[in-house]
């Protein structure tokens, strides 16, 4: 591991490379999206957006499960919404998988660690969406006011 | 009635069997009795933060709109900027406390903006005043409309506080709120805060300088050029995109997109794993590529992952592009690229790919950053000279060697920097000094962690 992070910095200096990565930490007053590279991230954020995609979006497709971890980063980055993941993660009534302890039960796969990555480095299927829901189940008729924007899986998307 | 004595051998049994019963219904009834109070208590508890988090957040709303007035008839620069400091501090907390109360999705969007932006407007009111930029008289009046609507928070929390103490409602309403019985019952709590949603919404949007400013969360596509496509086409450059043989039916356009890049999404089959790749309505852009497949084993370096990256890029005409990072993390490399134009490193035009540590193969892909910034730029001169620029940075560190980038400030606008690799005491930093104006813009700390390099 040591051995890596040498060698990725060995590549950067010698290749003259900056590193370009903006936490996206409120204090510097900028959004993680605003300014592209995240590269890596905190471990406490990784693993909590991890878990809430493999309780939220378990057995669904890989874009699916990216744009649900999306969907969190949508909400830190926007005015609307908590301003950290954990805030996002944690705010009442909004994940049920948080409020019934889903997310500490179930281990994350690597494809659900390899999801929360993609979306903090950010990849969003979701183009900015701010909810997901899924159709089939019970949803408060407020979240059909919501535009759609697509639907992947058994999940849809909408801001 | 007969004598205990009398009873005979079965009566006996049953009267045994009666009072082992009734000892079992007590304890069952005692147990239950606990067992609610527990849940009794733990439910008063989280209710009452749900009650701090209330009247934290009319603390909060309260100083804020006190020191937006302040800031207004100060006569004094440095106390100006102390008080919009204070704003901003002031109006996200109350945001935070705000978002800490259990109404249900969606129920605080508007307040929850505004509240934000009120902070934001503030804090980039500081940041002018502070740089002896001149702030207008349309600011002012910007600043004062904000005013308006955190007074009407203010307002309606107060009506809500109110009724609590005048009994019309209850705190067994929080209670049921927080379980997430949101429209059993009557809802004054809830009904206040609708109201409070309703009448920020008659309030026009603001337009200003800032991250959550409207016009910079709603923002078009400038990359975004070319005739339009149909499904078929799509499927015809995803095949044409993706590093692998595929027929015409492995590939699916089995969804459409209608987001603020419209776009098809097409799917591929390979027995590896399943690839979604979304091909933008208007000329045919790729805008992101995801392949499933797991990835067991790292087998290549960094540098080789690089190098299939840029061949990947070269081979569908994005050559002028550099990598700006390389992190590995799932046995998988995600590198970002920047455009490059006249030696100038293009930051806004990223594009970001994914390579398997395994084999090689790209297994991501990720172009929203260039699609939404790449246009014809003129690029502006430097006014300054690298050693001009390095003489701006601050003495205590040691400084490498810089070269020119442009960089997206916070309200989009690009600015050219002189970029520098610095150096104190063995942290690493990137300094950003304004090649025109000779500003420093930015500091990205860089931190070693068990995923690589972070930079803060």
């Amino acid at each position: 591991m040591l051995r890596r992070i040498l060698s990725a910095w060995k590549l950067v200096t010698a290749m003259g490379i900056a590193l370009l990565l903006l936490h996206g930490a409120r204090p510097e007053h900028a959004s993680s999206q605003m300014w592209f590279v995240r590269g890596v991230v905190r471990a406490d954020e990784l693993e909590l957006l991890a878990r809430l995609v493999a309780a939220e979006a378990e057995g669904e497709p890989y874009a699916g499960q990216v744009a649900v971890a999306a969907v969190v980063l949508n909400r830190v980055d926007s005015p609307q919404f908590p301003n950290s993941i954990s805030g996002v993660a944690y705010q009442p009534l909004a994940f049920e998988s948080v409020s019934n302890g889903l997310i500490w039960r179930r281990q994350p796969s690597a494809q659900a660690y390899n999801a929360a990555r993609d979306a903090l480095n950010g990849w969003d299927p979701s183009y900015g969406s701010l909810f997901f829901w899924n159709p089939s189940k019970p949803v408060s008729p407020w979240i059909w006011t919501r535009t759609i924007v697509v639907r992947i899986g058994s999940h849809v998307f909408g801001r | 009635m007969r004598e205990a004595q009398q009873w005979t051998g079965t009566e006996r049994r049953w009267r045994a069997v009666a009072a082992l019963l009734s000892v079992l219904l007590l304890a069952a009834l005692v147990w239950g009795a606990l067992e609610r109070t527990e849940r009794v208590r733990a439910e008063r508890m989280y209710t009452a933060q749900f009650q701090r988090a209330l009247f934290e957040l009319i603390a909060q709303v309260e100083q804020t709109e006190l020191l937006m007035a302040k800031s207004l008839v100060s006569g004094s620069d440095p106390r100006r900027v102390m008080y919009l400091t204070d704003v901003w501090r002031q109006s996200f907390g109350a945001q935070a406390s705000l978002n800490q109360l259990p109404l249900g999705a969606g129920a605080l969007m508007r307040t929850s903006q505004l509240l934000t932006q009120a902070g934001d407007y503030a804090y980039m009111l500081a940041r002018k005043t502070a740089r002896g930029d001149a702030v207008s008289e349309d600011d002012w009046r910007t600043l004062g409309e904000l005013q308006r609507q955190v007074r009407v928070i203010a307002e309606q929390l107060h009506g809500v506080l109110d009724d609590a103490a005048h009994g019309a409602m209850s705190w067994s309403e929080l209670q049921r709120l927080a379980r997430g019985r949101l429209d059993d019952g009557p809802g004054a709590f809830r009904d206040g805060f609708q109201r409070l949603e309703l009448q920020l919404a008659e309030f026009p949007t603001l337009i200003y300088d800032g991250p959550f400013s409207d016009h910079v969360l709603q923002r078009e596509p400038k990359g975004l050029t070319g005739p339009d496509i149909d499904a078929d086409e799509a499927r015809r450059i995803a095949r044409e995109f993706l590093p692998y043989d595929l027929s015409e039916d492995d590939l699916t356009a089995p969804g459409e997109v209608e987001g603020p890049v419209p776009a098809f999404r097409v799917r591929a089959m390979r027995r590896a794993g399943l690839i979604d790749v979304d091909v933008s309505k208007k000329g045919g852009h790729v805008v992101w590529m995801l392949d499933a497949r797991p990835v067991g084993e790292t087998n290549l370096s960094l540098d080789e992952a690089v190098q299939k990256a840029r061949q990947f890029l070269a081979q569908r005409g994005l050559a002028a592009m550099e990598p700006t990072w390389a992190s590995a993390a799932g046995h998988r490399a995600v590198i970002p690229f920047a455009a490059v134009e006249e030696g100038v490193v293009i930051y806004p035009d990223l594009v970001k790919v994914t390579v398997a540590l395994d084999n090689g193969d790209i297994v991501g892909y990720e172009a929203m950053g260039y699609l939404m910034s790449h246009h014809d730029r003129t690029i502006p001169r430097p006014a300054l000279s690298e050693e001009e620029a390095r003489a701006r940075v601050s003495p205590l560190l040691s400084v490498g060697r810089g070269r020119l980038a442009l960089i997206p400030l916070e309200t989009l606008e690009e600015v050219l920097t002189w970029e520098f690799p610095a150096d104190l005491d063995g942290d690493p930093y990137i300094i950003y000094i304004n090649a025109v104006t000779g500003d420093e813009e930015r500091i990205l700390k860089l931190l070693q962690t068990e995923e690589g390099t972070l930079v803060i």
